[in-house]
């Protein structure tokens, strides 16, 4: 028998029994469409969430001084002595597999313009913070390195500050204050949203280093060329943990930390903190998916039992199949075919249910969905292989029969 | 094994010592006891005896659906003891067309696909159009504008005569019937026993398993079982 003129027969013989094959097939309708839906839901969510980290710049570690310790009493983070910006040039030119870094003063200040106002924080920054943050601007240019050196009052805008100063109108050019110093806004940064930690990034405007330093939240005492918090941009993935070490070893030394006390400062591996969060995510995806598939096998068993009841039903019709000719496979084949057709078109009902719901709600629900081919494959394979796997066991009790006592069957 | 070319075929089925033992908890039923029987190729044949004597197992045994407990059963040469249950299919999808009493159509499937339904596990050479086939068969049983016809829209004679007509779509050697007007009218058995006849003559071995003995009369040899042995051959 042709696998197509099996695949016909079955059909025609799960229409004979229409709604009892429905019945059967609603175990694996909702297994897959179980399946569909929580699957593309986790990883859709996985997704926005990895999307949102990854805005915060990737292979990214930021140094920041740690606690300042004094008589017992421990200051909190940033304390410590601050960084430099010779401990910037130094990572910069010393660590190996450094593709950028940039060193940031950071405060937050009133911005003024005209007779509105708005407070955001406020980052002095390198030429190249814009390379390391991997952001783009929609609007303007990045600063010069003239305007670097020489504590130019220029400004770029965030998103958000802008909106808050500004509304719909231009900003390029336009002259805002901050702490009584006029600035000129030459750049708008292009919107990052939320960051991984709920913030808004585009609740911000940056300015030279210098021009931070010296005309906003002025230089520390002791460390004249002082920076918050130093960000490193490493070449790839790959070489994140040997550029953290490094340069843990070499602020350890120019810091004078002795032997056996903890580091005065803190480096944070955001690839790290990526990689935690797509853990998490996938052992979310694991578990989801276990119960779907778990609800697949139990529409696997309800195909096996309607399998059963179908293979005792015809019992007749198996011993005059082998009557005029039918071989041991050729009846196997028939009831294997049965089942799998039977959790195809299940399945094939539940990818379209599960499907549907995946992108109703990506649409209604404003839920990150992510439904992706790869996905729906696996469903549709899982269902064929449920066919096979829980089908076998009936069709092979059908093929093992002795033609005489099927024929005799009553 | 070589025949010399002078002497006559041997008969089509060769029958030695045949018999056919139930196990039924601790009692062993003997439903045939050393059958030694003879049939040429051509031959119609009647095998009669009261229920249980053993006709219907003789006839499963030459049919191949069931197996011999011990003796030797040859059929065109061919001992059918020790083959596989692939080449027992085979055997009964090539050589052997069945005819039971109760019609074992399929329900709910045309006349033509019922009728066709062997060719499908056929793997001779050149099966050519199935469909053309069955409603060359059709035709022959008489039913031929009858092919889109399900069984519950027939009448019992016509419903034999399908079950006939798909005995007969691969061009079997022997058509066995069991009991194949058991469940008919006497008008309508005739018509079938007519109908067996001309198959007959046209070179279809014929066997027939009835206990009606006025159908028994109709053909040319005879054979009686009783208590699972041969009590009478009129050859």
């Amino acid at each position: 028998m042709s696998p197509l003129a099996a695949f016909k027969a079955a059909l025609a013989a799960l229409r004979l029994n229409a709604l009892r094959s429905f019945l059967a097939m609603l175990g694996v309708i909702i297994g897959v469409a179980s399946v569909i839906v929580m699957v593309s839901v986790a990883s859709g969510a996985g997704q926005a969430i990895e999307q949102r980290i990854r805005a915060l710049g990737t292979n990214l570690l930021v140094i920041q001084p740690g606690s300042y310790t004094s008589g017992g009493r421990r200051a909190g983070e940033g304390t410590a002595l601050a960084l430099s910006e010779s401990d910037l040039a130094v990572i910069r030119d010393k660590i190996p597999g450094v593709a950028a870094a940039t060193g940031i003063v950071s405060g937050s200040a009133p911005i003024v313009v005209g007779n509105t106002n708005w407070t955001t924080s406020i980052d002095g920054v390198g030429d190249d913070f814009l390379e390391v943050r991997d952001w783009a601007l929609t609007e303007g240019r990045n600063f010069t390195e003239a305007e670097i050196r020489s504590g130019a009052k220029v400004v770029i805008l965030g998103a958000t500050t802008a909106r808050e100063l500004f509304g719909e109108e231009p900003v390029i050019s336009q002259q805002v204050r901050v702490m009584n110093v006029p600035f000129t806004v030459i750049g708008l940064l292009a919107p990052k949203g939320q960051s991984g930690f709920g913030t808004d990034q585009d609740d911000t405007a940056v300015v030279p280093v210098s021009t931070a330093r010296r005309r906003l939240f002025g230089a520390e005492k002791t460390v004249p060329d002082n920076l918050k918090r130093i960000m490193v941009e490493v070449a790839s993935a790959e070489e994140m943990s040997d550029a953290q070490s490094e340069i843990e070893t070499l602020l350890r030394s120019r810091r004078h930390v002795r032997m056996g006390t903890p580091d005065d400062f803190q480096v944070r591996n955001m690839a790290e903190f990526i990689r935690t969060r797509s853990e998490t995510q996938s052992i979310l995806s694991l578990l989801l998916g276990a119960t779907a598939v778990i609800s697949l096998i139990v529409g696997g068993i309800g195909i096996m039992n309607i399998m059963l009841v179908s293979v005792t039903e015809r019992t007749k019709e198996i011993g005059l199949r082998m009557a005029v000719g039918a071989r041991r496979r050729d009846i196997l084949s028939q009831f294997l075919i049965e089942a799998v057709t039977l959790c195809l078109t299940g399945g094939l009902i539940g990818l379209a249910i599960g499907g549907g719901a995946a992108i109703a709600l990506s649409i209604w629900g404003a839920w990150p969905v992510a439904l992706s081919p790869g996905l729906v494959l696996i469903a549709v394979a899982a269902a064929a292989l449920v066919g096979v796997f829980f089908g076998y066991y009936p069709a092979r009790r059908a093929s093992l029969m002795n033609p005489i006592d099927a024929l005799r069957y009553e | 094994m070589t025949q010399a070319p002078a002497s006559s075929p041997p008969p089509q089925i060769v029958a030695r010592d045949l018999t056919k033992t139930y196990r039924m908890g601790d009692s062993v039923i003997g439903a045939l006891q050393g059958i030694n029987v003879e049939v040429e190729r051509g031959e119609y044949l009647a095998v009669t005896g009261h229920s249980g004597s053993g006709k219907s197992t003789f006839m499963n045994l030459i049919g191949a659906l069931d197996t011999p407990t011990s003796g030797s059963l040859k059929i065109e040469g061919r001992e059918l003891s020790g083959l596989s249950s692939d080449a027992l299919a085979q055997y009964r999808n090539e050589k052997i067309g069945f005819v039971f009493q109760t019609f074992n159509l399929l329900a709910r499937t045309s006349a033509l696909d019922n009728v066709a339904l062997p060719i499908l596990y056929s793997h001779r050479a050149g099966k050519g159009d199935a469909r053309e086939k069955a409603r060359a068969c059709l035709a022959r049983v008489g039913l031929g504008e009858r092919e889109r016809h399900q069984p519950s829209e027939l009448s019992g004679g016509q419903q034999q005569r399908v079950a006939i007509a798909r005995a007969l779509v691969n061009d079997p050697h022997i058509l066995l019937a069991d009991e194949p007007t058991g469940a008919l009218d006497s008008r309508t058995t005739d018509e079938i026993i007519a109908l067996f006849e001309a198959l007959n003559e046209s070179g279809i071995t014929v066997i027939l398993v009835t206990h009606e003995r006025d159908i028994a009369t109709r053909t040319r040899r005879r054979i009686t079982f009783k208590d699972g042995l041969m009590v009478e051959d009129t050859k």
